[in-house]
């Protein structure tokens, strides 16, 4: 018998501690368990007896690279449960405050995380050595991710201005001019972008992904919507844990999601351009089409050329919302707590992050349930693995091992998220 | 991050980096406080989020940059290093991987592969010992501060008068 093991002890360039190991018994892949240590995070435990309106600024933390996200969804959560809903333009602020999220996360991921592996660089410090204006131009788009980030949010980092019901201050027209200013220059940057990116050589290889996303109402999905794949899911927010489950794995720190009914499922960037490519803009949709891409895409290494196109569509949609902006006639709306549920789902940068909360009269939490993208992907992830192991078994262990790092980068994990998660080792045996 | 005083690239500009809520993490930040106090100081002080594009930015078009972090290292508690990045990259000590962003490390190489280190930097590192949510500065690392802030001031003043910090 022959015994093979292959370990990444610590995967670079993803966010968060997890690491891989695959076992190889007899010439066959016998095991690939990704293993998030990262941790856990025990916040879900911690909501428990906190006011609802402390929700978003405790679920910020979970994340310094997409708060917006947990921020919108948790807001989102419990006017859902107050049976509130906000006026227009704090939900158009709340989707421009989004768009900057989605322009930071991105930038940072496609410049300095992913786009060394199609290049054969070992990261963006290499790289930024040959191609220092490219690095620049990255940085940048970050940069104005960041401003919207600190104009809407209050600061880059763990904004402090959402709030339940709205904000707790919003700009006025005049305060938000600069911004389109800059804006007008990502979008030029974000063209640039996909243009550069849609030149990488990419792996002919594709999979059958259960693509699920929010289906947006008209729009490209940000902040709300339906629930739904390509292989029929049509569901409505509340509707979430009927479908999907959770399970412990014993080597990860992170839960392992499914469709109760299939299996794995991807979301993320890949699964929203698949279910709403036909709702982004005109020019997001005329630069994706130059670039060489359908509205259908099974392939994940491509994930970097969707990625460019959201952050095309978000410097867009971020023009569009400032160009219409109205402030609204009060920062927010009230919110009186009532004994009640409420659900919410939004697309971070990263895929749909759902929200569950139940509180009582007084607005205390009695119970939250948060499940992150990186969760949902995590045996998408493994069985892209074990597909992979299986294809390039004849490879030696550093070929492979940097075969894999790459493929989950590819997914732009958020560890750190989906604790409550790389290390490679193969064994064979 | 808000410098404390106008910014002049004349000027040396200190970088407290740090987390208040993270006991011996706060290092940085307490450093940059008390010398942000000091009547007629010569220089600027800043806090920093360990994060590359917010450190480069902090640094854009200064000649020379001082800047004081925790690290968290086995054994001696309150140690105080002296590291010049300018001269080559850092050791392992400083090559941070953080969950959450480009760490110190990564902001120091990426500038120099960008032309974007200052011509001047420092960096003052100290060991800490308790890094655990909601703690104070560790005894050991309170005792070394006014040391650290000393030397700060000493190069401080060297970069002012003409001189050169290395």
């Amino acid at each position: 018998m022959t015994r093979r093991e292959i370990s990444v002890d610590y995967i670079a360039r993803v966010e968060g501690e997890g690491a891989l190991k695959i076992t190889i018994s007899n010439g066959a892949v016998e095991n690939v368990e990704l293993k998030i240590f990262e941790p856990p995070r025990f916040f879900e435990a911690f909501l428990r007896g906190r006011d609802f309106r402390e929700a978003p600024d405790i679920t910020a933390r979970i994340c310094g690279i997409c708060p917006v996200a947990y921020q919108m969804s948790a807001v989102q959560a419990m006017e859902q449960a107050c049976g509130v809903e906000v006026p227009s333009p704090i939900r158009d602020l709340r989707r421009l405050l989004y768009c900057g999220e989605w322009i930071e996360s991105h930038a940072l991921h496609i410049y300095m995380l992913h786009a060394p592996d199609f290049l054969g660089y070992e990261g963006a410090i290499d790289m930024a050595k040959d191609m220092p204006g490219v690095v620049e131009r990255g940085l940048q788009l970050k940069k104005v991710g960041n401003k919207i980030m600190s104009l809407l949010g209050g600061r880059e980092i763990h904004p402090i201005n959402v709030k339940v019901g709205g904000f707790y201050k919003t700009p006025t027209r005049k305060e938000l001019e600069p911004l389109a200013e800059s804006m007008k220059w990502a979008r030029d940057a974000a063209i640039e972008t996909v243009r550069w990116v849609s030149q990488f050589d990419f792996p002919a290889h594709e999979r059958d992904y259960e693509f699920v996303a929010l289906r947006g109402d008209g729009e490209y999905p940000l902040g709300d919507g339906r629930i739904a794949s390509n292989r029929g899911l049509d569901i409505s927010v509340a509707e979430f844990e009927k479908h999907v489950s959770e399970d412990q794995v014993p080597y990860s720190n992170a839960l392992h999601a499914r469709i109760k009914a299939r299996d794995s499922y991807l979301v993320g960037p890949l699964a929203r351009y698949n279910l709403n490519a036909h709702q982004l803009s005109p020019l997001a949709r005329a630069t994706a089409k130059e670039a060489g891409l359908a509205d259908q895409c099974r392939n994940l290494a491509q994930s970097i050329i969707v990625r460019s196109i959201e952050v095309l569509y978000a410097c867009d949609e971020a023009l569009r919302i400032i160009d219409q902006y109205s402030p609204p006639s009060e920062p927010s709306v009230s919110v009186e707590p009532k004994v009640a549920i409420g659900y919410a789902c939004t697309e971070a940068p990263r895929g749909i992050l759902y929200h569950r909360y139940q509180i009582d009269g007084e607005g205390t939490i009695q119970d939250a349930v948060i499940i992150p993208p990186t969760s949902q992907n995590q045996l998408s992830i493994e069985q892209d693995l074990r597909a992979l192991i299986v294809e390039e078994i004849d490879l030696d262990d550093e070929t492979l091992r940097a075969l894999c790092e790459r493929t989950i980068r590819s997914y732009d994990p958020c560890i750190s998220c989906a604790t409550h998660f790389l290390k490679l080792d193969r064994v064979e045996c | 991050m808000v410098a404390s005083k106008q910014t002049s690239n004349l000027r040396p500009l200190i970088i407290g980096i740090g987390n208040d809520m993270r006991g011996d993490d706060a290092v940085g930040c307490e450093v940059a406080r008390r010398l942000a106090k000091m009547a007629s100081a010569n220089w600027d002080v800043c806090h920093a989020e360990d994060e590359a594009l917010a450190l480069m930015e902090a640094w854009q078009e200064r000649e020379a940059v001082i800047i004081v972090d925790a690290t968290q290292a086995a054994g001696s508690p309150g140690k105080i290093q002296r590291l010049d990045p300018t001269i080559g990259p850092l050791n392992s000590i400083m090559n941070d991987v953080s969950s959450h962003g480009l760490g110190l490390g990564y902001s120091l190489e990426l500038a120099r592969s960008l032309g974007k280190m200052p011509v001047q930097c420092l960096l003052f590192v100290i060991e800490g010992i308790d890094f655990s949510t909601g703690a104070d500065i560790s005894p050991e690392v309170e005792k070394v501060i006014p040391k650290v802030i000393n030397e700060i001031m000493q190069e401080a003043e060297k970069i002012v008068s003409g001189g050169d910090m290395r």
